[in-house]
């Protein structure tokens, strides 16, 4: 391993990379999400034949996932550094294997291997094909080539790199446990995020009021449906991705059976569909 | 003519491990067929292949094709000539798109005249000509399960297709393959030579290749990591498990295997085995390492591409740290699991659902405890032993709500077997929790006999029960459930153990049970008639694959099942009873005497023959031998001594054809008539209730 890195250095590193790649380094989207794919400028710029070059760093919430910060590795509450390219150059591994390379991680002095994985995101009617990328045994990214995205098939396909910004940091530090990753000099996650995940966790398995989430989830999907009859899909798009995380509480809540599950899910690849061909149709893209 | 040697290389992002083995076998196959039909030849072709390249290797491929001469019809002989006898510009015509002139034709006779006939000489190719059509059809024409598209003109292939490398001997064939053009250009291994690099012709291929650290046969990894494995497992006095499915996906996973050993903590030595096992084996793919008493050894071997040297420590650390991380979990979830009693989970199991709709798992289980203890009853277990199988099916579902489970799904059954016996729980009893979900797949073991096998049949006899009265339909690869594993599970069971259950018993109490699931119970009898129907003709079609995996023959197994015999266990020695006088006179006797009395014999379905109605001698023979047999047939067919039984058949077959050959069945006189048809009948049944003989006839000679 190179010299030692920060977690802000290792997500430094890698804006600089992809920056090089020609990618725009992009912020955060403002509204909860499940993953880094969800964000507007991945979702809608996967369709249509235009190219679309970005990386950004993307919080995620995944109320299921969270673990009262017991977990060494599993949390409800982290971060992804998400990498968009459409049309993706064909040595496209090798340049992700680069990207590696960066942070220290030499491809002689490490095992670094493309194991079969399929992705799927029903809320976003989306799916791909590709692999979860191995670090000497441990996951640390997921590549994907797009397929599919709010229902329509897509031409060109994009790639679509999610880096588990935890985990790569704490193997390059060095440390069993993602608490004590350093992000700055003097400054821990756990010190950041450690009582935002205890508290999360006690809401989203105990606390979150059941009924309030399904009314607002209704208030939400009609809001959105209500105003994509308007071509209003942006914020129609926003409304969905507060649906869906809306789903992931009152899932994480234990509050849904299976059938009322998979209808939840269905509402939202509605929601998201709708949006997706709106954008289609605005910018001329056959669907 | 002169022949080269050929080289295909088909470079591409990472084949999926699974996809591998098949595409090489595959490629080879294509080739050859393409190549033949091509009308080329050649000594040998082999395949190779990494997860990123598939290998074709042809040798001594010739350099042209042969040449072939067609016979052409052309026109009838009327209209190729004129009437003084000379040609007609159709036949000129027709020997001018031949290439021949108008003497070289020769004159046939057919049904409706004669017609002309003309040689059209093919001259072969060159295979610098054939070759790029045909290779570019033999990769792309692939069998793809899942393909990945991409590209502009949406090309799909297992992932997309990089580069290629296509040489006749030392010569580049440009062959097309999803937009790119194949040269001389490879790559070599991605971590110890990641450039490109030149073939100067076919036969060099193999060691430039090798030497840019590429292992393209991928025989030769699998022989490196079994090699290694066991080598490095004795290092610490252990061997690797043997696992052919895990040697298979780890060969293709890498160009360049290097196995290395890592190590954990004994401290996690408590962990059940089976834990360390699948966590190591399919979460991690490492070969676990067990001594010589099967006992795991804190160690594993993991398999790295790359370099055997370089940075093995990097790798070995990083590997012991994932290692770590994951039986730190286990050790978390197992100390958690224990604290809570396996039966006080009963009522978290209200909360998950099974089969979509139909109800939860502890609905299954309340089922299950009903459906096992008729089981084994009709088994004839004890009232001790059926106690122990209620209380096996009233834990059987606990596990499935254990952390455990839910992290590791392959261990349910194994964990609630486990947690069960270090909670207390009756050893038979655990046994029988662990062993419920066997066998899992067709050459897996199956339960044990006793307590376990009878709720391995419960849990996939109802699985089936409720999957068909929800109207689940299985067809080819469409089996989600998997519903044929479970028929077979049930069929093979029953068989190997010789329980003698009756189906059409056990299959109307488990769709009973399963129909109040899914509240079917409401609908019409003839709904539940007909799922009962459906689901004993699929388990019998499971029976009938048993009975000729068992080497009888197919005509054997239908006849069998055909006896309507549903106390299924029994057929195996049916069936072996037929086949033991298969080509023997015995044989003829027994069909014959079936043959003679089920064509009258069927005519009536009533069987109370009247003595007092029997006046000719043969009938009166034939009947007096039945009613003074039928005990001893009846005891004979009870005790399953088919052979003594189908001798006491073959023996009735003197009276049989004496009776028919003297005695006028279809008299005039309807009493005696109906009479003696009844008669028939009831010694036809003697037959049939062995086996439907029609699918014995063709064994006779007689059809």
């Amino acid at each position: 391993m190179g010299a030692f890195l920060y977690f802000q250095d290792v997500i430094e590193h890698l804006e600089e990379f992809w920056k090089e790649q020609g990618c725009y380094i992009g912020e955060p989207y403002d509204i909860e999400k499940g993953a880094g794919t969800m964000n507007p400028l991945t979702f809608f710029r996967a369709l249509g034949p235009e190219p679309w070059n970005m990386a950004y760093v993307e919080p995620c919430r995944r109320p299921q996932d969270a673990r009262y910060g017991d977990n060494p590795n599993r949390m409800g509450y982290y971060f992804q550094f998400q990498v968009i390219k459409k049309p993706p150059p064909d040595n496209i591994i090798e340049v992700f294997i680069n990207s590696l390379e960066r942070l220290g991680i030499s491809r002689v002095e490490h095992d670094i291997r493309f194991v079969e994985d399929n992705w799927e995101s029903p809320t976003l009617g989306a799916s791909g094909l590709g692999w979860e990328v191995w670090l000497d045994g441990m996951e640390i990214t997921q590549f994907t080539y797009f397929q599919e995205m709010g229902g329509i098939e897509i031409q060109p396909i994009s790639v679509e790199l999610t880096y588990g910004l935890e985990r790569l940091t704490s193997y390059i530090q060095d440390v069993d446990n993602v608490w004590d990753i350093q992000m700055s000099p003097g400054l821990t996650y756990g010190e950041m995020f450690l009582e935002q995940e205890k508290q999360g966790s006690r809401y989203g398995f105990e606390v979150a009021d059941i009924d309030l989430l399904r009314r607002h989830f209704t208030d939400y999907e009609q809001e959105s449906k209500r105003i994509l009859k308007d071509g209003l899909f942006l914020p129609a798009y926003d409304y969905a991705l507060k649906c869906s995380h809306l789903f992931n509480l009152l899932d994480a809540r234990g509050a849904l059976s299976v059938s009322e599950r998979q209808n939840y899910i269905a509402r939202v690849r509605g929601l998201t569909r709708g949006c997706a061909r709106k954008y289609c149709n605005l910018r001329g893209f056959e669907v | 003519m002169m022949t080269h040697n050929l080289l295909l290389e088909v470079g591409s992002d990472e084949i999926p491990a699974r996809y591998l083995l098949p595409a090489i076998e595959e490629i080879r196959v294509r080739a050859e067929k393409a190549l033949a039909d091509a009308r080329l030849t050649w000594s040998e072709a082999t395949s190779y292949g990494t997860p990123r390249r598939l290998v074709l290797y042809v040798t001594d491929l010739s350099d042209r094709s042969s040449d072939i001469t067609v016979k052409v019809r052309g026109p009838s002989r009327k209209v190729a000539y004129d009437s003084e006898g000379m040609p007609t510009k159709a036949l000129q015509g027709f020997c001018r798109s031949l290439g021949i002139d108008v003497s070289d034709v020769v004159i046939e006779p057919e049904a409706n005249g004669e017609y002309v006939y003309g040689f059209k000489h093919e001259p072969g190719q060159t295979v610098t000509e054939i070759l790029p059509t045909i290779l570019s059809e033999v990769v792309m024409g692939m069998d793809c399960p899942h393909p990945l598209r991409w590209g502009e003109k949406n090309w799909r292939w297992f992932r997309p297709i990089r580069w290629a490398v296509c040489l006749y001997g030392e010569e580049e064939v440009p062959v097309e393959l999803a937009g790119i053009t194949s040269g001389r250009t490879s790559y070599g291994s991605r971590s110890l030579h990641p450039g490109s690099l030149e073939i100067p012709s076919a036969s060099e291929y193999f060691d430039v290749i090798a030497r840019a650290g590429v292992v393209v046969d991928h025989n030769r990894r699998r022989q490196i990591i079994s090699e290694g494995a066991c080598s490095l497992a004795k290092e610490i006095s252990g061997r690797p498990l043997e696992d052919e499915g895990l040697l298979d996906e780890v060969t293709c996973l890498c160009e360049h295997p290097a196995p290395f050993r890592g190590e954990f903590s004994p401290d996690y030595l408590n962990l059940p085995q089976e834990v360390l096992i699948t966590v190591m084996r399919y979460h991690q793919r490492y070969f676990p390492i067990l001594d010589d008493a099967m006992n795991v050894l804190p160690g594993f071997i993991g398999v790295r591409d790359g370099s055997p040297n370089i940075g093995m420590d990097n790798v070995r650390k990083g590997n012991e740290w994932v290692l770590r991380a994951r039986l730190d979990d286990a050790s978390f979830f197992y100390d958690q699991d224990l604290k809570v009693p396996l039966g006080d989970r009963l009522d978290e199991l209200k909360r998950v659902f099974f089969l979509g709709e139909a109800g939860t798992l502890y609905d299954k289980t309340q089922r299950l405890i009903e459906l096992s203890a008729f089981l084994g009853e009709e088994a004839g277990f004890s009232y001790e032993q059926i106690e122990k199988i209620k209380m096996s099916a009233h834990l059987s579902k606990c596990d499935l709500v254990t952390l455990m489970v839910r992290e590791l799904p392959e261990l349910e059954g194994i964990m609630g077997g486990h947690y069960a016996r270090v909670q207390g729980v009756d050893e038979e009893v655990a046994k029988a929790i662990a062993q419920q979900y066997l066998p899992r797949g067709a050459s897996d073991e199956l339960p044990e006999k006793g307590i376990s096998g009878i709720l391995a049949i419960a849990d996939k006899l109802d699985t089936l029960a409720v999957a068909f009265c929800l109207g689940v339909e299985v067809s080819g690869s469409q089996d989600p459930l998997g519903l044929r594993r479970a028929a077979s599970g049930v069929a093979n069971i029953i068989l190997a153990h010789g329980y003698d259950i009756d189906l059409d018993r056990a299959i109307e109490k488990a769709v009973v049970l399963g129909g109040q699931a899914v509240r079917i119970a409401e609908k019409a009898d003839e709904d539940v008639d007909s799922v009962n129907l459906k689901l004993k003709r699929f388990i019998l079609s499971r029976v009938e694959a048993y009975l000729t995996e068992k080497g009888y023959p197919a005509e054997i197994a239908k006849a069998v099942i055909g006896s309507g015999e549903t106390r299924i266990s029994r057929l195996p020695a049916m069936a072996e009873a037929i086949y033991s006088i298969l080509g023997t006179g015995m044989l003829i006797d027994v069909v014959t005497g079936w043959r003679r009395t089920a064509v009258l014999g069927s005519k009536s379905s009533e069987r109370d023959v009247r003595g007092e109605l029997l006046v000719e001698e043969p009938e009166k023979a034939l009947f007096s031998w039945v009613s003074e047999r039928r005990e001893t047939l009846d005891r004979l067919f009870e005790d399953r001594e088919y052979a003594l039984y189908l001798e006491e058949l073959a023996s009735l077959r003197m009276l049989i054809d004496d009776c028919l050959d003297h005695v006028l069945i279809m008299t005039e006189d309807e009493e005696l008539r109906e009479n003696r048809i009844k008669l028939l009948g009831a010694v036809s049944d003697l037959f049939t209730r062995m086996a439907d003989f029609s699918y014995i006839l063709p064994f006779t000679g007689k059809m």
